[in-house]
């Protein structure tokens, strides 16, 4: 396993950043993506929504890869607990290309907190 | 002809409202994209839409099965997908706890009947996860599952996954998978851990007789062929020849693109003359000044009466100098009408920069493609800006499409299918090589051969799709 990216939790406001590129390493075909849920604000629409995009000629060109959008309030497991983050998991082609990069476009319709990771495994 | 399983892969999440990845789809005839939205939550957040290539024109939701606490499946299919590779979207009305989502594209499947009559089931607790499909020999089932068991499932009946994630969320299990036909086809999973409750469902694919099956509006009947490698040339005098793309041949009706773009010293707009071969018309020609060296784009098109040789272009003398050059490249579509213009070519340019849209276009007919192609004055290895495509897809881009030889240039060629008439804009291309360079954009509209769809009493009866 391989961590990408790892930031500590803040606050977004609205808008779009881009994080990375970062290099996958070579032998890792899994992404899994983490946005903890810090009291998102219920605005009855998606106040998240992020896209990875992946790069095989070592950042030279980018393809979209995958992505989500995720709502705000509190969602319960079955425990009844609130669930503590939003993620996504898919797979990564071409596990031996040393030239695959990731980079991350995380666009914010409110204002919200979050810690992120990207990692790979 | 058999179905074949073309391509298939997925994605998962926990507290997502959409799921999107990409999905291939080959060019193979008589094809069909079916797509699972399973969920698991403490109600009913069956997806509320199915998206391709960022059109939810065409899709059929074939199944959907919740059961209470905790699981829900629900199928989709779409009739003759665009080939390439796109976005698959899906929707929740909400935010489920869980989320699955996979697809799985095939081809060889029957075109206006594509699907039997689907069967569906959820029980509370149970330690296997089973129903009974109706189908038949020479058909193909497709089932997928939302289990409770956290520890895996498997498939079972001799079934073949195509794609399985256990334990979303520290909590279910999904998959999809497939059966051979038979009259009656057992669809199932062991649980691991049980008892333990699930949803299940599926459907039967039936398959084409062979020929051109009936198709389904408004679904266009436009197809992409293919690409031909970029060809070039220096020499006044000289020809460059458009090759064909890889193991096609010139084939009757068929749409051929030719597109040739450079760099020239005449100091105002100068195409090269007419392609050899017959039944050529001039789409558009776009001259961009850009210092001695001027880029100049021109397209060509015709109708291929079949068996033709790759075209040449001749190399106009102000395009041989040292820092000249010519390119040409052919692409071909299909089911495009006898007179194929939808829309008359919108030409556009603009000065360096590494990212520049064209002026978009405004399409006459349902059903007709936009074809975005340009050229860049340097060796850019054109490509389309991430999250700007448009819902367009590269059919010409990167190093392949561009050239060092005497005048350095790039072309790009884009395309999207457009269902309802209307004004399309188009894609952000990227210089994503040596930019900031100037530009030179053509956009045109290919109109439908809805002809090519079989007679009106072969197409489904409108009662049966509404019972759809």
């Amino acid at each position: 396993m391989a961590n990408l990216l790892s930031r500590t939790s803040q606050t977004y406001p609205a808008g779009s950043r881009t994080f990375g590129p970062a290099t996958v390493p070579t032998g890792l075909t899994q992404l899994v993506i983490t946005f903890t849920r810090e009291a998102w604000p219920d605005t009855g629409a998606d106040v998240l929504r992020i896209t990875a995009d992946l790069s095989l000629d070592g950042g030279a060109n980018w393809a979209f890869h995958c992505g989500f959008t995720a709502r705000g309030g509190t969602i319960l497991d079955r425990g009844g607990s609130p669930l503590g983050a939003s993620f996504m998991r898919i797979a990564l082609p071409d596990p031996s290309n040393a030239g695959r990069r990731l980079r991350l476009n995380v666009q914010t319709f409110a204002s919200l907190t979050s810690a992120i990771t990207m990692d790979v495994t | 002809m058999a179905i074949a399983l073309d391509n298939a892969t997925g994605t998962s999440g926990t507290g997502v409202s959409s799921l999107s990845w990409n999905h291939t789809v080959a060019n193979q005839s008589d094809r069909l994209l079916f797509v699972a939205g399973n969920w698991g939550a403490s109600s009913d957040y069956g997806p509320s839409g199915v998206t391709f290539n960022g059109s939810g024109t065409g899709w059929v939701q074939v199944f959907d099965r919740y059961q209470a606490n905790w699981n829900g499946v629900s199928g989709w299919y779409l009739v003759a997908p665009s080939v390439g590779t796109f976005q698959v979207v899906v929707t929740y009305p909400s935010a489920p706890l869980l989320a699955y989502a996979a697809s799985a594209s095939f081809y060889g499947v029957h075109q206006s009947t594509p699907v039997g009559t689907p069967t569906t089931d959820g029980v509370t607790a149970g330690t296997i996860a089973e129903i009974s499909v109706t189908s038949a020999s020479g058909e193909l089932v497709v089932g997928t599952v939302a289990s409770d068991s956290q520890e895996g499932i498997s498939i079972r009946n001799s079934g073949a996954t195509l794609y399985e994630v256990e334990n979303i969320g520290a909590d279910c299990s999904y998959d999809i998978g497939t059966w051979s036909g038979a009259s009656t086809v057992t669809v199932g999973w062991n649980q691991t851990v049980t008892p333990n409750s699930y949803a299940v469902g599926g459907v039967s694919v039936k398959p084409s007789s062979g020929g051109a099956e009936g198709h389904q509006p408004p679904v266009s009947p436009i197809s992409f062929v293919g690409a031909g490698a970029q060809a070039v040339s220096t020499t006044s005098g000289g020809t460059v020849s458009a090759a064909w793309p890889a193991a096609y041949t010139a084939t009757a009706g068929d749409l051929q693109v030719l597109i040739a773009a450079g760099k020239h010293n005449n100091g105002t707009s100068l195409a090269p003359n007419t392609p050899s071969g017959t039944g050529w018309t001039q789409i558009g020609t776009r001259f961009r000044e850009v210092g001695t060296y001027d880029l100049q784009l021109t397209v060509w098109a015709r109708i291929l009466a079949g068996g033709e040789s790759a075209s040449t272009v001749t190399v106009p003398a102000a395009y041989s100098t040292t820092s000249g050059g010519l390119s040409a490249q052919t692409a071909i579509y299909r089911g495009v009408f006898a007179t194929p213009e939808d829309a008359a070519a919108v030409l556009s340019d603009a000065a360096a920069a590494t990212t520049w849209t064209p002026t978009g276009i405004t399409t006459a007919d349902d059903g007709a493609w936009v074809l975005s192609i340009v050229a860049s004055a340097d060796d850019n290895a054109l490509g389309l800006l991430s999250g700007s495509e448009q819902g367009f897809a590269e059919r010409m881009s990167g190093a392949s499409y561009d050239t060092t030889s005497g005048g350095d240039h790039a072309v790009g060629l884009a395309d999207k299918r457009i269902d309802s008439a209307g004004a399309v804009t188009c894609p952000t291309w990227n210089q994503t090589l040596v930019g900031t360079d100037a530009w030179a954009g053509i956009t045109w509209a290919i109109r439908a051969n809805w002809k090519s769809f079989p007679p009106i009493e072969q197409l489904t009866p409108l009662r049966t799709l509404i019972l759809r």
